[in-house]
Parts: structure tokens; C-alpha cells; sequence
């Protein structure tokens, strides 16, 4: 069963008339995960805020988006609200920037329980503490008295990730969430999400890290300038890509992990 | 992560500590360097003292009365002596007395000092209750009509001049309307036209400030995340409204001295008997110690609001407290 289905999803600037995303079709399955990969400024962002009416209202959106029996595209701000959050959770790029700066981690977590789940801020703060709990943080008092400039990008992407499980959305859209994160900090959040899937949350993975995507995905869409270039199930899209751009990407990345492979391997040989 | 962030806090609130007491050791050459610049600039302005003093008091400017006037005043001094006199003066407490009526310059302010203290506070009271909510209302109706018809007030009132606008304000209240008195402080009432004349650009500049600042949040990449959330309208426009302030609070600490040193134009148009009046009579008569005395208080009230706006902005906003 289809959770989002997208038809001829297109986004423009009302003011230019420039086109970003020109007629995006794609749909995702409950219990699957869809990875959406291509270089920045493709559009990939862009087009999942679209669906969550995120966008600023320069940006004009057309096409449809069906959640269940809710059409995203033209739904009130007020519909689009109930939803976020509640059915389908955002995480963000830019964790270090993704927090109110003056309030506390506690402070932010705890609203969001209270205003989605009908918390009381009491047992709001017993489930955060068990959310950070879960994510494996160290001492979460602390964390929850901290300002977001006093945490690690890893930290408040964690952070940001349990606060999406905790919500128990129907769909978790992360958008390039290791973007931005040291290689340990990458293999944490990773792991998360490699969880997440375990427990069949239905999950939708922004990401230009190919390797990534295909650590995670069921079905990958390759996006340039805007536009779909291919979408199909991922071990396809991978091993026998149709287009000469998805050729060229998952390419380049054979080569690099092939120049890379080459220098381990030669200074094991040097070490032994 | 537990220890490094405790170590790093010590470190920086020590740094924090040693800036302020930096910035309060400062704040005396600076005093003493403002006093000295205001002693040039009054020497060197035409007029002499003694003979305005002889006029003022109904005598006659004779040679010799003006050559005895001068050595009462201690005018006949050189320039570095009078000023040394009148520093160590003044640390002792003593401004001198006036040259026109020879009464105490401190007793003098301390007499006109509570009639520009009030006028000056109910028109922040004025300028706080009018602009934040006008420009949290334009922030959130962004393009509507009201927020165009504030944006051509923001304009007009930015752009007319406060004795203008005074003028304008007795002219429909006063005389029109005959609601407020024209002047003077007898009746309960009297304080309102000055203190919204005295206000009326600082309304603008605030609400043009916390509009733009807000409108300038909501594209902040938290705001997105705030409503991804789920969060609604009204707590996001909190998160969005406490971020706006630090700067708003800034500049409203720096206007505070602005607003006291500004009242002297507008405590001449409504015959208001502050310090703004007794500082212009001063300027006329050439009373050097009053001016001289006018220019330090000033002074010393635009570093101590400074160096509050400092630390209040340091302990309101974490990143600043503890990157320094």
C-alpha cells in the first residue's frame, strides 16, 4: 500500500518564474525505504518541504501529493500542521541550525511532545529523557540544559532523530542528515537509521552520498537540474543503471572507492 | 562531552570577567578625556563670560567691572589651570557655582534633574508599549494593509523633525482640541505631548527594527524546523520574537541616554523645566560650569548605559556570555 503517492509534483519562483522542480512522480510503499540522491541544488530538499508546505510563499508548488486521503498540495496550513510531526517527521541538514539558539535542548524537545502527543510537560520530560536515553546519550540531564551551541552537530542530529522516533510518525524524511557530521558521527547516525528500518518504519533518505542510499534503500530516485533521471528499485538503479547520469554517479563512486581501496590495501602491505 | 564543557565554561567566564573590569577601568580616562574636549570647545567659543554675567545682572560692562568679574570668576587663569582646578573639583564633588546667579551647579541639576528624568521615562514607557506590539503585529500580517499603512507612518515619522512634530502636536491637541495643556508641567496631563514628541522617532525606529528582525527569523532555518515540529503558529512566533529582541534591547539601552540628552529641544518647546532647558539658558548666558557639568553627566550616563547594554545582552544571549 502506497503511503505517498506524488504525481507531476512542480515547484517555480513566483517571482522569476524560474522552474526548480519540474514534474516529480514517485510513491512510496509502507515498510520500504525510498533513497532520493543527486548533487546539490537538485532539487531534492526543495521537493520534500513541498510536500510539508515548508516552503517560503515565493516558491509556488503545483501537482499532487496524496497522504491517505489528504491532498498535501492544496491543504490548509492549518491540515499541513496536524500533519508534520504527528504523521509524517522532518529531519533537517543542518542540525547545527535547526534549534532555537536561546532555548534550551530540554526546553525545545519537551514543546514538541506537548503540542503533538498531549503531553503533560511532566511526562514530556520522563519520555525525552528516555528518547536521549535511547539514542545512546551520555548524561541526558545535561544535554537537556544545554543550548544547541554547546552539543556537537552529531549530537543534535541525534537528537533531532529521536525526537522523529520518539513521535512514532508514519514516515521519517531525512533530509542528508550525515551531511555535515565527522565519519564517526556519520557511523552513529547511520546505525540510527539502519534501526529505524529494522523496525519498519517507512522511511524517505535524502542524500549525494550514494553509498549511503544504498546502505538503506528499497527504491532510489536519481534527481539533476530538477528533474527525475531515474527511479527504480535500488539494487537495479545500482548494478544496471538505465541513464548515462546514474551510470556516471554510481561510476565515480566505484572509482573513488577503488582509489581508496588501492591505499589501504597498499599500506597494509607497507605495515606488514 | 560532560567535562570538556564544564572546562570551557571556567575559561570563558573568566575571560568574560576579565573584560568587564577592562571595560570599567576604561570608563575614567574616557571621562576625563570627553571633559577635556568639552573645556576646549567651550573656550574657544566667542563670547565672554564676564560680560554676560555683568549683563544678565543689570550692571554695566565697564573695563574695570568686566577685568573684576574675570577675577572672580577665575577666568583670568590660564586654560590648564582652570581645567585642572575644575577636575579636582569635581572629584571632590564640588561643580563650582554658576557664573550668571551664583547658585550651586550640582544643587541646580539636582533640581531640574527629576522633571527630564520623568518626562524621559514616559516616553520609553511610550516608545516599549507602542512599538513592540505594533511591530510584532506587522511581523506576523507581513504585505497586509496594516502593515503597509505602518510602514508609510514608519516613513513619515522618521523623516519630520522632533521640534516639528511638537509644534504640529500643541497646534491639534492644544489649541484645536484643547485636550492637553500647551506647556509647563502643573497639570497631570502636561507630560503626554512632550513625551510622545520625544518618542515619536524612536516608536519608528523600533517598530521598523523588530519587524524587519522578526520577518528577518522567520526564513532561519530553526523557524523551518520549529514547524516541522509541529509546533504551532503562535509558539513559533515566541521563538521567533525572543530571537528579534537582543538587538532591539541593545539599541533601547543606548536610547535611553539618547532620550535624556535629546529632551533639551523639547523641553524648550513645551517650556519644560529639566536640565535640556537649564543646559540651552546656560549655553546662552555662557555659563561654563553648567555646560561643563551637562557635557560630564551626559557623558557619564551614555558609558554606564553602554556598559549595562553589555552585560545584559551578555547574560540574555548564552552564545555571547561564553564566546566572549
Amino acid at each position: 500500500m502506497n503511503l505517498i503517492e506524488a504525481y507531476n509534483l512542480s515547484i517555480s519562483n513566483s517571482l522569476t518564474g524560474e522552474l526548480i522542480v519540474e514534474n516529480l512522480s514517485f510513491h512510496i510503499k509502507r515498510h520500504t525505504c525510498l533513497g532520493i540522491v543527486g548533487e546539490s541544488g537538485s532539487g531534492k530538499s526543495m521537493s520534500m518541504k513541498a510536500i510539508l508546505g515548508l516552503l517560503p510563499s515565493s516558491l509556488k508548488t503545483t501537482g499532487c501529493v496524496r497522504f491517505g486521503d489528504i491532498e498535501m498540495i492544496a491543504a490548509k496550513q492549518e491540515t499541513l500542521r496536524k500533519i508534520r510531526s504527528k504523521h509524517i517527521c522532518l529531519i533537517l541538514q543542518d542540525a547545527m541550525t535547526a534549534f532555537d539558539p536561546l532555548s534550551t535542548m530540554g526546553e525545545q524537545i519537551i514543546e514538541t511532545f506537548c503540542e503533538n502527543m498531549n503531553y503533560t510537560s511532566c511526562e514530556a520530560k520522563k519520555v525525552t529523557l528516555e528518547v536521549l536515553n535511547k539514542m545512546m546519550i551520555h548524561d541526558p540531564l545535561l544535554i537537556m540544559q544545554s543550548y544547541p551551541h554547546q552539543l556537537s552537530g552529531g549530537m543534535l542530529q541525534r537528537c533531532m532523530i529521536g525526537l522523529a522516533m520518539a513521535l512514532k510518525p508514519e514516515i521519517i524524511i531525512a533530509d542528508e542528515p550525515t551531511t555535515g557530521l565527522d565519519s564517526i558521527n556519520q557511523r552513529n547516525v547511520l546505525a540510527e537509521f539502519k534501526r529505524l528500518r529494522e523496525e519498519g518504519m517507512t522511511l524517505i533518505f535524502i542524500s549525494h552520498d550514494l553509498g549511503v542510499v544504498r546502505y538503506l534503500a528499497d527504491d532510489v530516485l536519481v534527481m539533476r537540474h530538477g528533474q527525475c533521471i531515474e527511479y527504480g528499485e535500488a539494487a537495479k538503479v545500482f548494478t544496471n543503471p538505465d541513464q548515462p547520469y546514474s551510470k556516471y554517479l554510481v561510476d565515480t563512486r566505484k572509482s573513488l572507492t577503488k582509489v581508496f581501496g588501492e591505499l589501504i590495501n597498499k599500506g597494509a602491505a607497507t605495515s606488514c | 562531552m560532560g567535562f570538556g564543557r564544564n572546562c570551557d565554561d571556567m575559561q570563558r567566564g573568566a575571560f568574560m570577567r576579565n573584560y568587564m573590569i577592562k571595560r570599567i577601568l576604561w570608563i575614567l580616562p574616557m571621562l576625563v578625556g570627553i571633559s577635556f574636549f568639552a573645556f576646549v570647545l567651550i573656550t574657544l567659543s566667542p563670547g565672554d563670560p564676564a560680560e554676560v554675567a555683568l549683563r544678565v545682572n543689570e550692571i554695566v560692562p565697564t573695563p574695570e567691572a568686566i577685568a573684576l568679574m574675570r577675577e572672580q570668576l577665575g577666568l583670568d587663569k590660564p586654560f590648564f589651570t582652570r581645567y585642572v582646578e575644575w577636575l579636582l573639583a569635581v572629584v571632590q564633588g564640588d561643580f563650582g557655582n554658576s557664573y550668571v546667579n551664583n547658585k550651586s551647579v550640582f544643587q541646580e541639576f539636582i533640581m531640574a534633574l527629576p522633571a527630564t528624568l520623568y518626562l524621559s521615562a514616559v516616553a520609553l514607557i511610550f516608545i516599549i508599549f507602542i512599538s513592540v506590539p505594533i511591530g510584532v503585529l506587522c511581523a506576523v500580517y507581513e504585505g497586509s494593509m496594516g502593515d503597509i499603512f505602518v510602514r508609510v507612518f514608519i516613513f513619515l515619522a522618521t523623516a519630520m523633525p522632533g521640534f516639528w512634530v511638537g509644534l504640529l502636536l500643541i497646534w491639534l491637541f492644544s489649541v484645536q482640541l484643547g485636550l492637553f495643556p500647551t506647556s509647563g508641567m502643573q497639570a497631570a496631563n502636561s507630560v503626554v505631548l512632550p513625551a510622545f514628541t520625544l518618542a515619536l522617532t524612536y516608536i519608528a525606529t523600533y517598530i521598523r527594527l523588530i519587524r524587519n528582525n522578526m520577518i528577518e527569523n522567520k526564513q532561519e532555518n530553526y523557524v523551518t524546523y520549529a514547524k516541522a515540529r509541529g509546533l504551532k503558529e503562535s509558539i513559533i512566533y515566541r521563538h521567533i520574537f525572543k530571537n528579534s529582541l537582543n538587538e532591539v534591547l541593545t539599541a533601547l539601552g543606548m536610547s535611553i541616554p539618547k532620550l535624556i540628552a535629546g529632551s533639551v529641544i523639547v523641553e524648550n518647546i513645551f517650556a519644560w523645566p529639566g536640565v535640556g532647558r537649564l543646559c540651552v539658558s546656560a549655553i546662552f548666558n555662557r555659563d561654563f560650569p553648567i555646560i561643563q557639568a551637562y557635557v560630564l553627566m551626559m557623558a557619564v550616563l551614555f558609558v554606564i548605559c553602554n556598559l549595562i547594554v553589555d552585560i545584559l545582552s551578555a547574560s540574555l544571549d548564552p552564545r555571547i556570555s561564553q564566546d566572549g
